[in-house]
């Protein structure tokens, strides 16, 4: 769905972003947004995702380093002669 | 002045984790950096480290994105292991653990002494402000 909206323009450019939009999209004032111009005459704003914000679960189905396995790792790197 | 943290290849690990299942000071470690009131510093030693977990898995495709992000993150900073680090190293009188010692000497070479990781050492050797979740 579309929603679309007519907005006037500052005289420095600036406009607003509604509420419920930035509501919807969990825009706060921490936020940055990414502007594109299209063809010389479609503007899109769009929120800039962190890479970090991105909840895939690349590491699915791995349990977190254990204790021995970071002891191991440390040999594997440096190895120690007993 | 933004603050300054070096992780380990634990949070590292935890970045890209079930987030529900992720201890509660890594996840506010994480919206941190998202909202750019931390710099995090990733030593090239601790993604071999993940490297080698996850090699044993066969979800080394998982890391080359989880890399991949990390390269285009902003408030993240993926340090090489350098001369800058061995001359650091110089200054330290006794013989440490080399991964030890090569993590805590990237906290000095960006000025900072935190250090996310549940590893003692780094505390009671290297004298290093310690973030466990433990």
């Amino acid at each position: 769905m579309t929603e679309k909206l007519t907005q006037k323009v500052s005289s420095n450019g600036r406009i607003v972003i509604p509420k419920e939009w930035r509501d919807k999209l969990a825009i706060n004032d921490t936020n940055l947004v990414e502007m594109e111009l299209n063809e010389d005459k479609v503007i899109l704003i769009r929120k800039k995702i962190h890479p970090l914000e991105i909840e895939d679960n690349l590491f699915e189905g791995v349990s977190p380093f254990t204790d021995e396995e970071l002891e191991e790792v440390k040999r594997s790197l440096f190895p120690i002669k007993d | 002045m933004t603050e300054k943290a070096v992780i380990d290849a634990q949070v590292l690990f935890y970045f890209h984790y079930d987030y529900k299942k992720v201890p509660l000071m890594l996840q506010e470690l994480k919206k941190k950096v998202i909202d750019g009131k931390i710099t995090v510093i990733i030593p090239t030693i601790a993604i071999s480290e993940l490297v080698w977990k996850m090699r044993k898995t066969d979800k080394i495709d998982a890391v080359k994105r989880a890399i991949e992000r990390w390269e285009k993150s902003e408030n993240v900073i993926i340090d090489d292991f350098d001369i800058e680090i061995i001359k650091l190293m110089l200054k330290n009188i006794e013989s440490h653990e080399l991964h030890d010692e090569i993590i805590a000497m990237t906290c000095k070479k960006y000025n900072t002494c935190i250090i996310y990781s549940t590893d003692k050492n780094y505390e009671e050797i290297f004298k290093l402000k310690l973030r466990s979740w433990r």
